[in-house]
């Protein structure tokens, strides 16, 4: 299956979606200007994937800041993923966050809460 | 003679200091515009000595305020940012309809008194069950973005109407942090 890569834009975060090396990745700012019209695509290529996903598929999350009109279409990222991991398949996020922001923190938290997925949070390691 | 102007300026200026404004700004919000403003906030609290725990929840409750003012692009918007020596506060300023005022209201004071377990689970509700191509408004405004607000500041919203017409009023709502962290 073709892997999907979205550039980051200083509003937009990078997209890797990448079956082939094992690299599923959301990282950076999102704050775009049609939340839906970004993340469409990816809803699409994630439905394609979940009809022959890998075994294993680790999808790491590393947000700087969003908006709410993200978290929602984010939490429909992770709703695709648990469907995928209720089939049989499994499924490990990472949400990555900064050791002093506690709202990230907490973002992790809610999508755990709201989830059957397993979630792990972790301290982003200062470079 | 001095022009039209310049007899702002000073009041302008007097007004921000004696309220500690160090950040206004008035027009338009784009995306843009807002990765703009969070530059110029970040530039202003490096070198502050401000924790990184504040700076973030500063940040964070910024971009989601501009989230309230997102279809509104004629210039109507106000934003301030206010340094206090315990908290900041962030207020945003926007038209909404007249005829909105009562269910904004009656909405913020319903979140005004709730514990912070129910903005959770009220926040929870909107976020799982309702599509992003169809949010739940509020008089115009994003209700997840209200108890995303009143999650983020760990307390009380503030929030005022100036009437402007039958059509119009100003809704400015006000949304703080304190720079010591509550145990």
């Amino acid at each position: 299956m073709e892997a999907l890569r979205i550039e980051s834009t200083h509003k937009t975060p990078r997209v890797i979606l990448d079956p082939e090396n094992g690299i599923f990745e959301l990282s950076g700012r999102s704050i775009p200007e049609d939340a839906l019209g970004f993340y469409k695509p990816i809803f699409d290529w994630l439905d394609a994937y979940a009809r022959s996903p890998l075994p294993v598929t680790h999808v790491r999350f590393d947000l700087e800041y969003f908006n709410t009109s993200s978290s929602k279409n984010i939490l429909e990222i992770l709703k695709r993923l648990e469907a995928i991991h209720t089939n049989g398949h499994e499924v490990r996020v990472t949400w990555y966050y900064d050791e002093d922001d506690e709202d990230m923190e907490e973002t992790g938290q809610d999508y755990q809460a709201l989830l059957n997925l397993p979630i792990e949070l972790s301290v982003k390691i200062q470079s | 003679m001095h022009s039209p102007a310049l007899q702002y300026t000073y009041p302008l200026y007097r007004n921000m200091l004696d309220n500690s404004v160090v950040f206004m700004y008035h027009g338009p919000i784009t995306p843009d515009i807002v990765v703009d403003v969070l530059g110029i906030i970040e530039d202003r609290l490096e070198g502050t000595g401000e924790h990184r725990r504040v700076s973030k929840k500063l940040f964070n409750i910024m971009v989601e305020s501009f989230s309230l003012t997102e279809e509104v692009r004629k210039g109507e918007t106000i934003l301030m940012v206010r340094q206090l020596p315990y908290l900041y506060s962030v207020s945003i300023g926007r038209r909404i309809q007249t005829s909105s005022v009562h269910e904004v209201r009656a909405y913020l004071d319903s979140v005004n008194v709730m514990t912070p377990d129910q903005v959770r689970a009220e926040y929870h509700r909107l976020l799982n069950n309702v599509a992003p191509e169809h949010p739940t408004a509020v008089g115009g405004l994003p209700a997840i973005s209200i108890l995303d607000l009143a999650r983020k500041c760990n307390g009380y919203l503030h929030y005022s109407f100036e009437y402007l017409d039958d059509d119009h009023t100003f809704f400015s709502l006000e949304a703080s942090i304190d720079k010591i962290k509550k145990q």
